[in-house]
């Protein structure tokens, strides 16, 4: 990222193509912030995007108004409300990895990653600068939408006598935890997307990670069930803001688990996408 | 070529997928200053070629630089090249504005330049409306003002006039002109002859992935051969007896003239005042563009009709 490069000459006679002085002008060597703000404005340029976040800070709301409605009916301490708070994550996931996928699966279908990749050839950077970009909004959006659920949660539930405020055991950190499990399962959708290409099979293979690999692995014997289950992708990650009493990671840990798996997915896209032909 | 440096340079290019052969080691020059023409039949590896000089697609042998070194290596290459291989490379919700301003901005473009590159294609009106609404030729529009917006001392352009209307293939055509007469270097694809002789100043011709010729326009059109002789005389039979009887090939016109297939108005002008056959016309038909280019390409057409050979030999 440090070889210079001096500008081309300036044509002879500029008629036609270069009225005036010129403002395409040679930047400085700052080819990672340059291709943030490209995806930057990819990102807000495209309405999919609204929707997508949309729905994903109304499901995670919305859901936990309802489950906190309804929790009353249940006997439950305080933890089990703060893990009813988060019950809308299961469906803003989806929206929020539809979203990672389609932001690299929408620039092969429709033609974009050639004119991507002719402005930056460096596909690895570009790549990594999506998974920043939308990793960064997934998790601000997503920390935003799990505040909202956290309060409208814990005011019903202080109307049926349930106290829950961020001082609690454990709220604080599920309330983040929810917001970065959704930020680092953006970072791994883009890999998904990287890998597979097509909209239809990332967002299959988006769906089957999360929600049908933990069904499949009912097939695991017994014995080794437990030990395996829990280091899959998604109840990794939602260790950090389910509480369950058996067999799951400690928070923290989870949550660097699923980090590891969103890793190793974005490292393979980022190997295969400088390799193929775009 | 006058002392100047290549600007796109083709080493032993390759590109093999699975059994086919796309591209067979081709290799050439583009120099600035000219249009170049890169022509050949659909199925010819045309594509190939530029996606592999635009590092796109990996070259299965070979190389091919830009200004010396491969595109990939280039840090802002849209100040370098600009590129037009598809006219519907971009996102459809996004507006044509936007679009532009993405590819700007992952190079350090201003959005100043964008607004200059939508007023040069005649977008500027139309820059907020989505670009999935836009026609083939505004499609076309789009491309090249991203191919504009570096400035760049290089255009690559595929099959730019591809289902433009008349408008439009002269907007496309004046602009390479006036490009290369700026001095850049302007390489653009094309399956059609007719265009390319109206464009280029040179040609580099390709069938079945491999270089057939690679001239001046008018280089490739004396080495076809192809240039034959009209004569009209009221003494059709005679004359066509003592041209036979040297060796020479006529077919008879329509309105009663006759066609040589071979060689030049002098001979056959001597010949005919040996033997006191009068001459009223007596021309030379020089090959066209498009029959040096049928001649070049016939025996490499991938898909090649029966209707089409028919309809090549009937011409010839």
């Amino acid at each position: 990222m440090t070889t210079t490069i001096s500008p081309p000459e300036q044509p002879l006679t500029p008629t036609v193509v270069t009225r005036g002085p010129t403002t395409a002008s040679r930047p400085g060597q700052r080819l990672f912030p340059d291709l943030l703000r490209s995806e930057w404005e990819k990102l807000r340029s495209i309405r999919t995007t609204f929707w997508s976040l949309a729905i994903a800070v109304v499901a995670m709301v919305g859901i936990s108004a309802i489950v906190a409605a309804v929790h009353t009916s249940n006997s439950g301490g305080g933890f089990d409300a703060l893990s009813g708070t988060f019950t809308g994550v299961l469906l803003a996931q989806l929206a929020v990895g539809v979203l990672g996928v389609l932001t690299v699966t929408s620039e092969y279908s429709t033609g974009m990653i050639r004119s991507t990749f002719i402005a930056a050839p460096q596909r690895r950077w570009v790549i990594a600068a999506k998974a920043a970009v939308i990793g960064v909004v997934a998790f601000v959006v997503g920390t935003v939408a799990s505040f909202g659920a956290f309060f409208i949660s814990a005011a019903l539930l202080s109307s049926h006598g349930i106290h829950l405020s961020l001082g609690s055991p454990g709220a604080l950190r599920s309330v983040i935890g929810a917001g970065l499990y959704l930020g680092i399962l953006a970072v791994l959708a883009v890999g998904l997307g990287t890998l597979i290409r097509s909209s239809a099979g990332g967002i299959a293979a988006l769906v089957g990670l999360l929600l049908v690999l933990p069904t499949l692995s009912q097939a695991i014997p017994t014995s080794i069930r437990g030990s395996v289950e829990k280091f899959l992708p998604a109840n990794a990650g939602q260790a950090v803001f389910f509480h369950t009493d058996t067999g799951s990671l400690t928070p923290w840990i989870g949550l660097l688990v699923f980090a590891t798996w969103a890793a190793a997915i974005l490292g393979i896209a980022l190997v295969m996408v400088g390799r193929r032909d775009a | 070529m006058n002392g100047q440096t290549a600007s796109i340079e083709a080493r032993g290019l390759t590109k093999r997928f699975g059994d086919t052969l796309a591209v067979d080691e081709l290799s050439f020059e583009v120099y600035p200053g000219q249009v170049t023409g890169f022509l050949g039949p659909n199925g010819a590896g045309k594509s190939t070629t530029l996606r592999m000089v635009l590092g796109l697609d990996r070259p299965t042998a070979g190389e091919a630089l830009i200004n010396g070194r491969p595109f990939v290596e280039h840090e802002c290459p849209l100040f370098e090249v600009g590129a037009l291989l598809d006219p519907k490379a971009f996102h459809p919700g996004r507006s044509a504005r936007s679009h532009l301003r993405c590819l700007a901005l992952a190079n350090g473009i201003s959005g100043e330049r964008v607004e200059e590159v939508l007023d040069i294609v005649g977008l500027a009106g139309v820059g907020d409306r989505r670009a999935g609404g836009f026609s083939l030729g505004m499609g076309q529009r789009l491309g090249i003002a991203s191919a504009l917006l570096g400035d760049p001392g290089i255009l690559i352009l595929d099959e730019p006039v591809n289902g433009l209307d008349p408008d439009g293939i002269l907007w496309i055509r004046n602009l390479l002109r006036s490009l290369a007469s700026e001095g850049r270097t302007v390489l653009v694809s094309s399956h059609l002859m007719s265009e390319m002789a109206l464009t280029a100043d040179h040609l580099i011709i390709v069938g079945r992935g491999a270089l057939l010729a690679d001239d001046s326009v008018e280089n490739v059109v004396q080495a076809s051969g192809h240039n034959s002789v009209r004569v009209r005389t009221p003494q059709t039979d005679e004359l066509v007896t003592v041209l036979a009887s040297e060796g020479l090939t006529t077919r008879k016109d329509d309105d009663g003239r006759l066609t040589v297939d071979s060689g030049s108005t002098d001979r056959i002008g001597e010949l005919a005042a040996r033997h006191r056959i009068t001459i009223l016309e007596l021309t030379l038909l020089q090959a066209s563009l498009e029959e040096a280019y049928m001649e070049l390409t016939h025996d490499s057409l991938t898909y090649q009709a029966e209707s089409f050979t028919s309809l090549q030999e009937s011409a010839a």
